[in-house]
């Protein structure tokens, strides 16, 4: 899960370093748009993961009450 | 023990999230300003015409506008241009400048921390692209016979001062970085969210050993360990890209590079130590011994070596730091809420990490009987 995240938050560096300056450029644009894919990703896989870590605790915990 | 750690607040998750974006879209939205990138030839003969052929980023110089340009060669005199070219289909001006016969008395004292003079300083003004300059753009090669004789004073201009007027918000040009200076709003944060990261895992560390019998202390511990090891990793993999594209070479052997390699690899034995041992008491008591030594050696391996030595690092062996002078207002704008917002992300990973230790650890008990 970890290496998962290491590698969505590590890819768009590699990108950035060529990003040329704002302007009319295209291929600027597609590097944006990927980056702003991939920490949407980001965000909703963190999300997910703690609405699936929630309804667990409740049931691991509750059990315990 | 049965731990439950509650959620991360909502409010630092959307902090997160805006400021993120704010940083990836302005960091990389707001255009650079235009500067002069190179010369050609970078040798002048003295004593007959020239033409010096200039590459600019971020501007197209058209023939219609009224240009200034002149090679300072000290604070107050300078070679001034006699006609100039828009070279379109190669993108470089043309400068035509008559060198006066014999030795040009260029300044060469070096200014503050610099290591060399800044003259001769190529200088350019249009208005509509504004200032632009060049330090240490040319070298001046004096004709056989002329050595001894010193250039007419009456050959150089009056050096005023070419003030630009104020334009759009846009981040400074610099040489050699040029589109890279981008990567301050990652590289940088990195290191400072692992700092924020790692303090806070020692912290924790030095709570379990005061409460050894309160649990959540060593998830967080060992939670802000993992995450801040993330984020050196990540820092070291941006500044090689960086280094990439600036020096070289990915890995330059650079004192930097290798402190912040060696300070990784401490760290990564922490968690090797932890892995060692199947009592969970001893495990958190010892891993948050190692932790508080770790931590410990974080500040001479990156703050203090690289700093005794020669670096290409900017803030090390005497190239100017950004906080000094290359960090204008236009970056801070962007650089302080990357820090924080590259800050919260690690502590809300850090955080469902530390859910899932405290979930593992009451199922993993709760299943063993």
């Amino acid at each position: 899960m970890f290496r998962l995240l290491f590698f969505v938050l590590a890819f768009p560096f590699a990108l950035q370093a060529q990003t040329p300056s704002a302007g009319g450029d295209a291929k600027y644009w597609v590097v944006l748009l990927v980056l702003a894919l991939i920490f949407a990703g980001l965000f909703a896989f963190l999300f997910a993961l703690e609405r699936k870590l929630t309804a667990l605790e409740r049931r691991e915990f509750s059990d315990e009450d | 023990m049965k731990t439950r750690i509650k959620t991360f607040p909502f409010v630092l998750k959307l902090a997160t999230i805006l400021l993120l974006a704010y940083t990836v879209f302005a960091g990389l939205l707001i255009p650079l300003g235009n500067g002069l990138k190179a010369v050609s030839p970078v040798l002048l003969p003295t004593g007959q015409s020239v033409e010096l052929k200039v590459y600019a980023h971020n501007v197209a110089y058209t023939e219609q506008e009224a240009l200034k340009a002149r090679l300072r060669i000290n604070e107050s005199q300078a070679l001034c241009v006699q006609t100039s070219r828009w070279n379109a289909e190669e993108q470089s001006l043309s400068l035509f400048f008559t060198l006066p016969a014999g030795r040009i008395p260029v300044d060469q004292t070096a200014q503050g921390r610099s290591t060399k003079s800044p003259f001769p300083l190529l200088e350019i003004y249009s208005p509509e692209q504004g200032y632009s300059s060049l330090e240490a753009a040319v070298f001046f090669q004096v004709a056989q016979g002329q050595e001894e004789m010193q250039a007419d004073a009456q050959s150089f201009c009056a050096a005023e001062s070419w003030t630009s007027d104020a334009k759009a918000l846009q981040f400074p040009f610099l040489n050699i970085l040029e589109e890279t200076i981008r990567n301050l709003y990652f590289h940088v944060p990195m290191w400072f969210g692992m700092m924020l990261i790692l303090l806070a895992s020692v912290w924790n560390s030095i709570k379990v050993l005061r409460r050894p019998q309160e649990r959540v202390y060593e998830y967080r511990a060992s939670s802000y360990a993992s995450l801040g090891v993330l984020f050196g990793v990540l820092g070291v993999l941006t500044g090689a890209i960086w280094a990439k594209n600036t020096w070289g070479s990915y890995w330059s052997w650079d004192v930097k590079q290798n402190t912040s390699a060696i300070a990784l690899l401490i760290y990564l034995a922490y968690f090797v130590l932890r892995g060692s041992f199947d009592d969970a008491d001893k495990k958190a008591k010892i891993s948050a011994v190692y932790n508080i030594f770790a931590f410990s050696t974080l500040i001479p391996l990156l703050y203090v070596l690289p700093r005794l030595s020669d670096s290409l690092h900017p803030g090390m062996g005497g190239n100017p730091a950004f906080s000094s002078y290359d960090l204008d207002s236009s970056m801070r704008l962007v650089f302080y809420p990357s820090i924080l917002a590259w800050t919260l992300l690690g502590f809300w990973i850090a955080h469902i990490y530390m859910r899932y230790q405290a979930l593992r650890e009451q199922v993993l008990e709760k299943h063993s009987f």
